[in-house]
């Protein structure tokens, strides 16, 4: 049976605040998917459009060929008006706080059991005043520029529980991202980089009274960077695009507290960190998006853009990644079907969300046709946001194929139900 | 002797039950009688209501200045808290940051405040206001549903959070703000702050308080970001931690936080619990409270005494019915079950008449109680006081409990007395026999001196309650009482015996020689208020010449500096200071610092002054002269000077050794000297400015005094028009406020003091109709025996002043001693002050012959009214 940390009281003033943000801070979850890249295939409408400087509402557009520099660019991005930082992951405990994989594999206090999380950090900065210099100096304790919302998630596989926690905070002593290096902060939740020879990273959570982790996340495969010169499309807007930094294999360790039961875990884990000023276009009704790891070390992200017709957008999108960070992608078409064919409804919101998929694709390393499947490991991993009275889907899953191929993966479903696509991320 | 039946009833054919018996006699005999009469009737209703409200008011009042206290805090914090606070300055981010990483991953949300003071501009300017600054949209987060801050607006109204946000200018108003202001949503509003002025736009009225939280009536919410701005605060001046109430370990969860931030924050952060702030609040009212239960107690003798001499006379009035009944065969127990019958009727009515007077008064006697609660401690939401079921049942009590206690005595004097003697209208024989025992008055008086020893009962607040002070109070009045009753007699026959005195002055003592019961009662009443509307003078008097030889002696510079209490900067800058020593005018500022620290579990205020400049330039009342520095223990770390109720509440004096911890760890002040200082009833502790300021990080001090050199004009306009945030006086100005201040506090004093003359005289002008009106054929006889109206007059009159004057000899002798028992046991037991004895001796003395001349007068008016009434021709008509 699935907990929820979030107090009655929050749901309606939190939903409040977020809507009073209006710049599409709905479905917070489903922000993450959104590598609109159109990577290595061609562009889908031929010739690329001139990208505009700045947005209509005079936020600054990712423009291609921008170099990146690290870690600076792992960072925050104040200017822009949205950015995120995702990471999912599936962890195993490994027994008790002081045993080992081997051992504590069969041990008595829950050694192999078997975990999903998400966490996603949120920024979005304020409307840009028409006058510059017209807002008052922002109060370095309660800042009005930016907002700050979070999203934490964890899956207690053999526990059958899904718990889940959100959070709303302005820029200020209670919540900042650091500009020249990776340093996000809300409340007691937290991501920073540790070490940038290595890259690692260190994450704080906490999904209610007595259930937190404290992680420790090493890179194992390089950074990818998606899209075009170094910006992924979303859209046949030219301003719709992002800047898109993807980790795609890091190694996770340390400990998971779930009702007070602390556990060593390792596991592995996926970041992305995305900037952008404008998102997705008019005429989609949600999307399917997955990012999946394989035992054989190589990783998809695939997402499919549902319009309202029901016909996928052409910036959808399958994308393979070698563990040296090479990218094949396939767009919708004889390489790349996804189909539901199991769903599950949503006890608490009715909702029937497609959360049994196969994904029809082709093999670039062996030229092959592949049918991977992915099935939910626990059935309720429905978010439901409290913040924008919103819900979605955003669960852990397994992946195994006739061919051989087995992993894990997230999925992520999003405008089904009555909640329908956030209509601020347009 | 077997009672007859009564006509009527032997004509019924089946004889009535004894309640229905009685029924029907009490409706021929008390509801003719009321129907006759209603004016008496009336009037004995009002008596008894008067006595009744008269308590109920104080209590009532009482409980409303309590409960209002407690509930600003609840208002604005909730009631699952941790209160994190700082001894000095305010939290910056970092410490902010700090307190987040120690509560950690636990479920409790990190809530800062900043609170601070404006007042009304515009139309009604100078009404008090109370800011409160919080995060609008941090406090979303909170796990807990009482904190009154879901302030935003519906979705998808204008403006949007992101206006909100970024408009200082926004803010919620408590309902009563906006009721008295006129005020609705999307107005502007100008309030005063810091000295300058500052529209506001109203954004909403704040929602009623949950959980029978009350909004503070002043309260207005600003965003965090907009209230530091306002109130131009470098951090913020509170935080709170919620911790979600439904945890089932919520408490354990908040006692672990405590003692973590307490830790982490050193001696610089002041932690604490919920329980911890309602003793904290507890504390500050204690002593006040202990004062207003005297006062409510003090009020109940009072309405007693009221209430028996309304029932005597309402016994007094239809004597002549009780004979007549006795008469027609009914037996005294009869009869006085007639009467208790009808005095729960009027008791019933009059306690119903006292909860509307009491809660009539309680309404205007809360004001006084809220401004004496402000004006001593802070801001209170004490403006409406509300019957409970406790008070119904205490009015019931006192009215119907009281009205037969004290119509007991009467009655069962006319009851019992044969029915020819009580047809006679001949005096009733003494009944009240305790009033004759004035061996026991002497006794209990000694008792009182002898238990002023007991020290006082220390409670778990802090507080102290002078046991030993009420005991002798009460044993003084209760003996005071007998003993004044009983030399009525021995007073008047010295007096009478007197050739030298005019003959009807000799004729009214001799009707004075043989004073009934009923001359007692109204001694001993009138000896019990007057006793208590005088001490109250002297307490007053006593207070106030106190006060201004400390003020004296304390406001001795020339001009004094400080922060306004509302709208004004929140201390005097460093900068100020030193530019003002600079002034060729100037020569000396004496700054200082003051706030208030724990220390052994209770608060004191911690000073810091220049203290070798102070002992220069001005003079203390010392209680204990200072000793030579040279005298300081090497292991002190400064010397303090402690003011006399830190000496009374701590047990410590000159020489001792208290351990303060700091922010730069603990540090042991030496006590050099104990002084006078009125200005706090916690406890002062003042030490060396320089070493606070290394211990503490002091943004700024509290207030400076100036001194300018002899002759020099006072460029006061320059230094305001520079310094418009700060307040400059002059020692006038200061001190005139000051006395006011101390005025306010003694309010609810002085109001107890006229209620106490008003029942004196009431009590005597009906006390004495009671006796005459009861004593009216000894006035015929005296007629008969050819003494013209005006000699009656006289001895009436005599009469009466002679029963005010030894009620007022006695009360003089009672006022001076509970006047010396409230200065020198009970306010240095509660509050550790010693206050100079003051007798205001010509006030007391116009007091004193103002209600033997009442007496006189209105022994006169009798006379007159009963002339008429005692015709010849129209006998006792």
């Amino acid at each position: 049976m699935m907990t929820s940390p979030v107090s009655p009281h929050q749901p309606s003033r939190l939903r409040r605040t977020l809507r009073h943000l209006g710049t599409g801070a709905l479905a917070l979850g489903t922000m993450a998917m959104g590598t609109f890249a159109a990577t290595a295939s061609p562009g889908a409408s031929g010739e690329p459009p001139a990208v505009p400087a700045r947005t209509d509402d005079g936020f600054p557009v990712p423009q291609p060929g921008t170099a990146f520099s690290f870690p600076r660019d792992h960072g925050s991005h104040p200017d822009y008006r949205i950015e995120w930082w995702y990471l999912t992951g599936h962890l195993e405990s490994v027994g008790g706080t002081t045993g080992t994989p081997e051992s504590a594999r069969n041990s008595p206090d829950g050694g192999g059991r078997s975990y999903g999380f998400q966490v996603t950090f949120f920024r979005y900065a304020g409307p840009l005043p028409e006058e510059e210099d017209s807002l008052p100096a922002a109060d370095p304790l309660a800042g009005d520029r930016q907002i700050f919302s979070t999203h934490v998630a964890l899956a207690d596989i053999d526990g059958g529980q899904f718990l889940q926690a959100h959070r709303m905070d302005r820029e200020g002593w209670n919540a900042a991202a650091a500009t020249d290096t990776l340093a996000v902060r809300h409340g007691p939740w937290s991501l920073a980089l540790a070490d940038p020879e290595t890259e690692r990273m260190e994450l704080v959570f906490s999904t209610g009274p007595d259930s937190h982790a404290r992680l420790t996340l090493t890179p194992q495969q390089p950074l990818v960077v998606f899209g075009e010169d170094g910006t992924s499309r979303k859209g046949s807007d030219p301003a719709a695009r992002s800047y898109y930094l993807t980790f795609p294999r890091l190694e996770v360790a340390g400990t998971l507290t779930v009702h007070g039961k602390e556990r060593i875990v390792s596991g592995s884990a996926w970041m992305d960190h995305e900037v952008s000023s404008q998102q997705l276009g008019d005429d989609l009704a949600g999307w399917d998006w997955t990012a999946i790891q394989l035992e054989d070390g190589r990783s998809l992200k695939a997402y499919i853009l549902r319009r309202e017709d029901g016909t996928p957008s052409p910036f959808s999108r399958l994308v393979w990644i070698g563990p040296d960070g090479s990218q094949t992608a396939f767009r919708p078409g004889p390489d790349f079907q996804w189909t539901g064919i199991d769903s599950w409804t949503s006890p608490h919101t009715g909702t029937s969300y497609p959360s049994t998929v196969r994904i029809d694709t082709r093999d670039p390393a062996t030229g092959q046709p592949v049918s991977l499947r992915l099935h939910p490991r626990l059935d309720d991993q429905e978010v439901r946001d409290p913040l924008a009275d919103n819900a979605y889907y955003e669960g852990a899953c397994s992946v195994s194929s006739p061919s051989g191929l087995r992993g894990l993966a997230y999925l992520e479903l999003v405008g089904y139900g009555p909640h329908g696509l956030p209509g601020g991320l347009r | 002797m077997r009672a007859r039946p009564l006509p009527h009833a032997s004509a019924s054919p089946a004889p009535p039950g004894p309640a229905r018996r009685l029924g029907a006699l009490w409706r021929k005999t008390s509801l003719r009688h009321a129907r006759n009469q209603p004016w008496q009737t009336l009037a004995l209703v009002a008596i008894l209501g008067l006595g009744v409200g008269g308590f109920l008011s104080i209590q009532m009042a009482n409980r409303a200045a309590v409960t209002g206290f407690e509930g600003f805090t609840d208002a604005v914090t909730g009631r699952s808290t941790v209160t994190v606070e700082k001894a000095v300055g305010a939290f910056s981010a970092g410490e902010l940051g700090r307190i987040r990483d120690t509560v950690g991953l636990r479920p409790a949300e990190v809530v800062p405040l900043v609170e601070g003071e404006a007042a009304t501009a515009g139309t009604d300017p100078g009404r008090p206001l109370r800011l409160l600054g919080v995060d609008l949209v941090g406090i979303q987060n909170a796990p807990v549903a009482d904190s009154s801050a879901d302030l935003l607006p519906p979705p998808g109204e204008e403006p949007g959070l992101w206006s909100i946000l970024r408009d200082r200018r926004s803010a919620w108003v408590a309902p009563e703000v906006a009721r008295r202001e006129g005020l609705s949503p999307g107005e502007t509003w100008t309030i005063r702050a810091r000295g300058e002025e500052h529209a506001l736009t109203v954004r909403g009225v704040l929602p009623p308080g949950e959980g029978g939280v009350s909004v503070p009536p002043n309260l207005v919410v600003l965003d965090l970001a907009a209230a530091r701005s306002l109130l131009d605060r470098g951090g913020v001046d509170r935080v709170e931690i919620l911790v979600d109430p439904e945890l089932p370990d919520a408490e354990a969860l908040r006692r672990i936080l405590a003692e973590e931030l307490a830790g982490v924050g050193g001696g610089a952060w002041q932690v604490l619990l919920p329980g911890q702030q309602q003793a904290a609040g507890a504390q500050m009212t204690a002593a006040f409270r202990l004062n207003l239960l005297i006062l409510s107690l003090i009020a109940l003798l009072v309405g007693l005494y009221l209430i028996a001499l309304g029932m005597d006379a309402a016994v007094v009035k239809r004597r002549r019915e009780i004979g007549i009944l006795r008469s027609l065969g009914l037996t005294a127990g009869e009869i006085r079950k007639l009467w208790a019958l009808d005095i729960a009727a009027l008791a019933l009515a009059g306690t119903a008449a006292g909860l509307v007077l009491g809660s009539l008064g309680s309404q205007l006697v809360v004001r006084a109680v809220a401004r004496t609660v402000n004006t001593l401690y802070l801001e209170t939401t004490a403006a409406s006081a509300q019957l409970q079921a406790g008070d119904v049942a205490m009015a019931l009590l006192l009215g119907l409990g009281g009205g037969l206690l004290a119509a007991w005595l009467p009655l069962r004097d006319a009851a019992s007395t044969p029915p020819a003697q009580v047809l006679s209208a001949g005096r009733f024989r003494p009944g009240l026999g305790l009033l004759r025992r004035p061996g026991l008055g002497l006794v209990l008086v000694v008792f009182g001196l002898a238990v002023l020893w007991l020290p006082p009962v220390p409670l778990p607040a802090g507080s102290r309650f002078p046991v030993a002070g009420y005991a002798a109070a009460f044993a003084w009045l209760i003996g005071g009482t007998l003993l004044v009753a009983g030399i009525v007699r021995p007073v008047a026959r010295a007096l009478a015996g007197r050739r030298s005195l005019p003959p009807a002055l000799r004729h009214g003592f001799q009707r004075l020689r043989a004073a009934s019961s009923r001359h007692r009662l109204a001694v001993a009443g009138l000896f019990v208020a007057t006793g208590m509307a005088l001490s109250m003078g002297i307490m007053v008097g006593s207070f106030e010449s106190t006060v201004v030889r400390w003020l004296n002696v304390r406001f001795q510079a020339d001009v004094y500096l400080s922060a306004p209490d509302a709208g004004g900067q929140p201390g005097v800058p460093f900068a100020t200071v030193e530019w003002l020593e600079a002034q060729p005018e100037v020569r000396a500022v004496l700054p200082s610092a003051r706030f208030p620290v724990p220390l052994e579990g209770r608060t004191v205020l911690l000073a810091g002054a220049r203290y070798p400049d102070l002992l220069e330039e001005e003079e203390f009342l010392w209680i204990e002269e200072p000793l030579p520095l040279s005298a300081q223990p090497a292991d002190a770390d400064s010397f303090a000077v402690v003011n006399e109720t830190f000496r009374y509440r701590f047990g410590k004096g000159q020489g001792d050794r208290v351990t303060l911890t700091t922010p730069a760890g603990p540090r042991t002040l030496w006590i050099r000297a104990v002084k006078a200082d009125y200005g706090n009833d916690r406890g002062l502790l003042e030490t060396d400015l320089r070493a606070l300021r290394s211990w503490f990080d002091i943004p700024f001090y509290t207030n400076a005094v100036i001194h300018t050199e002899p002759g020099a004009p006072i460029p006061l306009e320059t230094w305001r028009a520079r310094e418009t945030g700060l307040q400059f006086l002059r020692q006038g100005e200061l001190r005139a406020t000051a006395l006011r201040i101390f005025g306010e506090t003694f309010t609810i004093a002085q109001a107890i003091q006229v209620l106490g003359l008003g029942v004196a005289f009431a009590g005597l002008a009906l006390a004495l109709l009671t006796i005459i009106r009861e004593d009216a054929a000894s006035l015929r006889t005296l007629r008969c025996l050819g003494l013209d109206e005006r000699r009656i007059a006289k001895v009436l009159a005599t009469e009466g002043a002679g029963l005010a004057a030894v009620a007022v000899l006695g009360g003089l002798v009672l006022s001076l001693a509970l006047a010396a028992l409230l200065i020198f046991v009970i306010n240095r037991q509660s509050f550790g002050w010693t206050l100079l004895y003051r007798l205001p001796a010509t006030e007391m003395a116009l007091q004193a012959v103002a209600i033997v001349a009442t007496g006189a007068l209105v022994g006169w008016l009798c006379a007159r009214s009963t002339r008429a009434r005692d015709r010849p021709s129209s006998p006792d008509s």
